[in-house]
């Protein structure tokens, strides 16, 4: 069945994006012209191995890196064109993210952590709402050195969404978990997807994960190599790897 | 964290930069030199020359030994009094023995033998002064003593007790001699001779044992003039001047001298067309030191 | 195999960090020029003191008299214990050149050696006899007038005028440090020392058969006190108690002074140098192994020992002391090669040349390493305790603790919050950190007050105690009748009397030499003021003591103290002790001349004048006055002031400039590493905050802000630390001779503050382009390599 949401104008609209950068004198080209179209409410998995590229292209969609060859419009805003203050206000109003090291501040609490975006959010949730949403409520008052690895990415994951973002980017969010938590930060992330309609995507090397997502997004030596549709989604659960 | 408060927070930094820049200045401003200050007086300047002095006496009688024999011990020291009559010793002699009295009333000058023992006949024991012919011969440099005359008033001091006596001037001898000073070098001096005021009735009762007095001889008097300190006197030139404290600043104020005594100096009366002005009732720095510059901010200390 | 690649990796990493091993190597090249250079100049001194001493026998009993018969010698002679003995003429005069200038002439036998305070000569040979009087000249006064054998000279001695010549320009164990009778400073161009035969020097002085000086060394230096005693018995009845050692010739006792404060710069200072390098390596070794914790990691989990691991930092840890040791080195000969030629230019040693000790290269060089090491231990420590797991795993974030209770927190912005607790969850950190910019800040006030205390100090003594031009002493008592002859000395002002007797205190267990001086009651050309600075009437009974007895020996007003007179007739004089004077420069006691007077079997008199002068006459009348044959000696109120401010004061400038600029640079070097350091350990986090939305500018101020929030901190602890150190210094460095007050200035705390924000501004300049320049990218994505 044609995906009702496909008919909609894409959030992100990628045409011929190349990234070059230099490396010891050496010319390293990233992405070799990317085409790529993302929608509203989406559930995206970027999969490839390492070296090829997708974490240069989700850093491009978040306004961490520019492009130097193409075009990205993120609705319709030119990213290319956006001078530093903007792409720094495209991330603070439209952008959550996560890594694979969870980058949380060590001297605030779980809770002051998902603040710090509530706080200079303009419709935020609010904060223990958060960390609700990722079953942290318990621990709000932890600090990060007192968590572990999957309860911080949790923790990461309630910072990133609390603003209510169009986008959510993740850049191997389980990387460094342990299959058990995966699981857990997955289903988190697809919470927000399926309750808030949040874009979501996620990079990964990891194919499993890939079956959790609408499509899957498959990159190889800085060009899209196929774009997979998922028939049928995978339940949490039964990830495995 | 947005910068909601940013014009607070601007108000905030300009307030306290102010707050602090003002303390800096209060720090640092020049501190005002504290000195001392004397007012200047107006009163009468007295010249005096102040010498040393020895009493002695027109009537000095050395009492002596009447006849050869032992004599007995003498308790009597230098500066005590005796009366006619009294007791001096008693000599042994000829198988007898006979006190030696003392032949006026007076006061011990000289003790010429304290122990018992032999004595010769016409041995002087000891000296007795009258203390009505009583006076004090200083010797002065002649260069002071031409400005002495006879009659000029004086003050002895450092007689036995504190407190000064009245005197005068007898007479200036005329004759002056050379006389190694006390600090090796010769000079000319000449004497001068002072008596008491009151007469015997003004002496006081101890007479301690040296017989040295301090001697302060007035040789000219000047009424109403304006007294400085001599410690305020600065020299400009070829002239003086004074640092006068004025609203808070040192203020240079030229003078020209009188006469220095004592300590004390008279100054000249201001010439007409003079515009700055040194009157009775200011103030002067003493003793003011290279720190002392024009319109230096300076406090007082006393 | 092993070793090269670490090796490799070392140096790498140090020249990664280059600005703080540069910053380190400054510090350190620093402490140990400073252990280097103050403890050569030290053992120099001291032996080239020692060497003289010994070389030309300096005696080490002397004595004083009127006039000894010769017959005595030889009892002296054969007191058991004593060695060589020198039976000498020593008579005060002039000599004819400059002021005229005052001298010290004393006998030497001719055609024999002395056997005791023998004369190095410079130039020319000792004086013989013949047709024409010779002399040895005293080197300093020689040089001080371009005088050289050869040369004639006009020298008055009991007023007699005599014409010499100069044989030979000497220095003498006895003189090496020249100082005129009553002044506490040498002037070269005012005093003289003159060696002459004897047979001239006993005519002159009308010394027959006779001597009045007496030297003598002493086979066994411990019977000192016996054969001083011999020698008093001895010559009992040409004056008592009179002999002494070497502790209280004057030249003597100022080497003596010079060489011990030498030492003690020689141990306080490296000291501050190598404790600010030892905090400094703790940081940056801190931060360095933090940031290398994959790489260590790695390393243990390829097989490497924790030995082999800890040797290689160590190592790193050396090289980088040994980079700043060397020049260091080189530094300190070169400062210790000045500090010697600024003493020899009044020390007078025969060959007095910097000498390099080796052991405070070692020490130096030791010390700093031991620093470095002491600096870096808990960081090497770590290197054991690290996992290799940790190599795979995600940084741990910082443990954390509540600072404050948990409810209050939201008091204060994010930004507060992660501040402070950031600084206080490492409170060993904050400690050191505070304690390093507060230790520069405090030796800039240090430096500061320095200055400022010897400014105020000359500024009381002549501007505010010392009133009169001139300082006259005589040979002996004399009556009052004087001050009439100078009064009307052409140019005098004002004339007021004085005696001075010397005796010694015997209070609280402690027997001190000083001057007793009794003031006529009109006393106006010198003040005296209390311990405040006050001025303080004399007392109509009693004495006012030196404050300096009141806080070393704990005295009391109304107390009863005892002073027995140096002098004969060595009389043991009482009096009570009625307030205590503020003495700047030397100590002792006033009080009025009848007061005096009262206890003392003597005739009245004085024996010392004051003189106020007109300026125009001063010069006439001071040579006018040098001829009186009962003039001992006059200090001249202008050149001691300029003496004092001129050399002494000018000295202590400089070296005040000098400690303000190493404050300024511990300053720079402690500040700029903390930011440093914070800035890399950080990183992550401010990039965190980046990606969140945080402007590149806002995340700078929040770095800054923890920095600036230690240095806060720092400000009043500075001001602090640096008052005990101002304190402290000045009451141990209080000599017999001066009392150095506290005196700082309020603007002495805003300058060192002032220039502790220098460095920090400065700083953050520097560091803002750093900041600048990070990529959100390179930080989140790639370890920070440096």
């Amino acid at each position: 069945m044609g995906n009702p949401r496909e008919s909609r104008e894409p959030v992100f609209h990628a045409r011929g994006l190349k990234k070059i950068y230099q490396s010891g004198g050496v010319e390293v080209a990233a992405l070799r012209g990317v085409d790529l179209d993302l929608y509203e409410g989406e559930f995206v998995v970027i999969l490839g191995p390492s070296g090829s590229g997708k974490s240069t292209l989700l850093n491009i969609l978040g306004g961490l890196d520019s492009a130097t060859e193409g075009e990205v419009f993120y609705r319709d805003h030119n990213l290319v064109q956006a001078d530093p203050d903007e792409l720094t206000r495209f991330r603070r109003e439209h952008v959550g993210f996560v890594f694979q090291f969870y980058n949380l501040i060590s001297s605030l609490t779980a809770e002051e952590n998902v603040q710090l975006v509530t706080e200079i959010a303009e419709n935020p949730m609010d904060a223990a709402e958060a960390l609700r949403w990722v079953g942290m409520e318990g621990l709000a008052a932890r600090f990060p050195s007192e968590l572990s690895g999957g309860e911080q990415q949790r923790v990461a994951i309630a910072r990133a969404v609390s603003k209510r973002p169009d986008i959510l980017l993740c850049d191997e969010p389980t990387g460094a978990l342990d299959v058990e938590t995966g699981r857990k930060v997955i289903e988190a992330i697809l919470k927000v997807n399926r309750e808030l309609r949040t874009l979501s995507v996620v990079i990964t090397h990891n194919a499993a994960i890939a079956g959790v997502a609408d499509r899957v997004i498959k990159l190889a030596s800085g060009g899209i190599v196929e774009v997979v549709r998922n028939p049928k989604k995978v339940a949490v659960s039964e990830l495995s790897w | 964290m947005e910068t909601k408060n940013s014009f607070r927070k601007k108000i905030w930094w300009i307030g306290s930069g102010l707050l602090l820049a003002a303390g800096m200045v209060w720090v640092f401003r020049p501190k005002p030199i504290e000195v001392d200050v004397a007012l200047v007086k107006e009163q009468d300047f007295i010249e005096r020359i102040e010498a040393d002095g020895v009493l002695r006496s027109k009537r000095r009688l050395i009492v002596p030994a009447f006849a050869m024999g032992e004599m007995g011990a003498v308790d009597l020291k230098v500066g005590d009094r005796v009366k006619k009559g009294q007791t001096i010793t008693t000599l042994f002699w000829d198988l007898e023995r006979s006190p030696l009295r003392s032949p006026i009333t007076g006061v011990v000058s000289k003790v010429f033998r304290e122990s018992a023992g032999p004595v010769q006949r016409g041995e002087a024991v000891i000296e007795v002064l009258d203390p009505h012919e009583l006076e004090v011969a200083v010797e002065v440099l002649t260069l002071d003593a031409s400005r002495i005359r006879s009659g000029n008033p004086a003050v002895i001091q450092g007689w036995g007790e504190d407190g000064s006596i009245a005197a005068h001037v007898i007479r200036v001898s005329k004759a002056g001699f050379v006389k190694v000073s006390a600090l090796g070098v010769e000079e000319e001096r000449t004497e001068v001779v002072l008596g008491f005021d009151s007469g015997a009735r003004a002496l006081p009762k101890e007479w301690g044992s040296t017989f040295h007095v301090d001697v302060e001889i007035e040789v000219n008097r000047l009424s109403s003039q304006r007294v400085i300190p001599v410690g305020a006197l600065v020299r400009e030139g070829e002239g003086w001047m004074v640092w006068q404290l004025r609203a808070g600043r040192a203020h240079a104020q030229p003078v020209r001298v009188r006469a220095i005594s004592g300590g004390l100096v008279a100054l000249e009366p201001q010439s007409p067309g003079q515009e700055e002005s040194l009157l009775p009732g200011e103030s002067v720095i003493l003793y003011p030191g290279d720190l002392i510059q024009k319109e230096i901010r300076v406090k007082a200390r006393n | 195999m092993v070793m090269r690649v670490l090796g490799r990796k070392a140096i790498r990493n140090l020249i990664s960090l280059r600005a703080q091993t540069g910053a380190t190597g400054i510090l350190v090249m620093f402490g140990v020029a400073s252990l280097v250079s103050t403890w050569s100049a030290y053992e120099t001194l001291k032996s080239a003191r020692d060497r003289f001493y010994k070389s030309h026998l300096l005696g080490d009993v002397f004595s004083e008299y009127k006039s000894v018969p010769l017959s005595l010698a030889r009892k002296i002679r054969s007191i058991p214990g004593v060695d060589q003995t020198l039976f000498r003429t020593s008579v005060q005069g002039l000599v004819r050149i400059g002021d005229p200038a005052i001298a010290r002439f004393l006998s030497v036998p001719s055609g024999r050696d002395p056997g005791v305070n023998r004369l190095h000569l410079r130039e020319g040979r000792l004086p013989v006899l013949g047709s024409e009087i010779e002399v040895a000249l005293h080197e300093g006064f020689a040089r001080a007038y371009s005088l050289h054998p050869g040369d004639p000279l006009t020298v008055q001695i009991e007023g007699n005028q005599v014409r010499v010549r100069i044989a030979g320009i000497a220095t003498s164990p006895e003189f090496v440090y020249a100082l005129g009778p009553g002044v506490p400073l040498s002037d070269d161009r005012r005093f003289a020392v003159l060696w002459m035969p004897e047979e001239h020097l006993n005519r002159l002085a009308r010394m027959t058969d006779a001597f009045n000086s007496l030297a003598l060394t002493l086979r066994h230096p411990s019977k000192a006190d016996e054969v001083k005693g011999q020698v008093d018995w001895i010559t009992r009845n040409y004056g008592v108690r009179a002999a002494y050692g070497r502790d209280r010739l004057i030249s003597a006792r100022f080497v003596d002074q010079e060489i011990d404060q030498q030492r003690a710069s020689a141990i306080i200072t490296p000291l501050v140098f190598l404790g600010i390098t030892a905090f400094l390596i703790h940081v940056i070794f801190g931060r360095l192994l933090n940031l290398q914790r994959p790489e260590i990691a790695t390393l243990k989990a390829l097989g490497y020992s924790n030995r082999s691991i800890t040797r290689h930092y160590l190592g790193m840890v050396v090289l980088m002391i040994l980079v700043g040791s060397i020049p260091g080195i080189g530094m300190g000969m070169f400062f210790g090669g000045m500090m010697t030629r600024s003493y020899s230019r009044f020390f007078r040693f025969p060959e007095f040349s910097f000498e390099l000790d080796p052991r405070s290269v070692v020490v130096g060089v030791g010390i700093a390493i031991l620093s470095g090491v002491l600096g870096a231990f808990l960081s090497l420590r770590a290197i054991s305790n690290l996992e290799p797991s940790q190599a795979m795993r995600a940084p741990i974030p910082r443990p954390m603790r509540h600072i404050f209770l948990h409810a209050r927190a939201h008091l204060l912005s994010m930004r507060s919050r992660m501040v402070l607790r950031n600084l206080f969850s490492r409170p060993l950190r904050l400690t050191l950190t505070v304690l390093g910019i507060s230790t520069a800040s405090s030796v800039i006030i240090l430096a500061l007050s320095w200055g400022d205390i010897t400014d105020f100090m000359i500024t009381t003594q002549f501007q505010r105690i010392q009133h009169e031009d001139l300082d006259v002493s005589f040979r002996r008592t004399v009556s009052n009748g004087a001050l009439q002859s100078l009064r009307n000395l052409p140019g005098v002002l004002e004339v007021e009397g004085v005696r001075r007797i010397p005796v010694r205190f015997r209070i609280a267990g402690f027997s001190k030499e000083a001057m007793l001086s009794a003031w006529p009651d009109s006393l106006r050309l010198r003040e005296i003021v209390d311990s405040d600075l006050n001025p303080e009437p004399l007392p109509l009974q009693g004495v006012l003591l030196s404050d300096a007895f009141r806080r070393k020996g704990g005295i009391r007003a109304g107390q009863e103290v005892f002073m027995d007179r140096v002098d004969p007739p060595f009389q043991r004089l009482r009096f009570r002790v009625a307030g205590f004077s503020g003495d700047v420069i030397g100590i002792g006691a006033h009080l009025r001349i009848p007061e005096l007077e009262a206890q003392l079997n003597e005739a009245r008199g004085i024996n010392g004048a004051l003189l106020k002068i007109d300026p125009r006459e001063k010069e006439a009348l001071y040579s006018r006055l040098k001829d009186y044959p009962l003039v001992a000696s006059i200090t001249r109120k202008d050149s001691l002031y300029y003496g004092f401010k001129h050399t002494l004061a000018a000295m202590i400038r400089t070296g005040t400039r000098l400690i303000t600029f190493f404050g300024l640079g511990i300053a720079f070097g402690v500040v700029y590493n903390t930011i440093r350091v914070s800035f890399s350990e950080r990183i992550r986090e401010i990039a965190s905050l980046r990606v969140l939305g945080l402007a590149e500018r806002e995340a700078f101020q929040l770095l800054i802000s923890e920095v600036g929030l230690q240095l806060l901190l720092a400000l009043p602890a500075g001001c602090f630390l640096g008052t005990g150190l101002v304190h402290w210094m000045m009451t141990s460095v209080n000599t017999e001779d001066f009392t150095f007050p506290v005196v700082i200035d309020a603007r002495s705390y805003l300058y060192s503050m002032a220039l502790v924000g220098v460095a920090f501004a400065l700083s953050v300049a520097s560091m803002r382009q750093l900041s600048k320049k990070e990529s959100i990218l390179q930080t989140l994505k790639i370890r920070d390599t440096g």
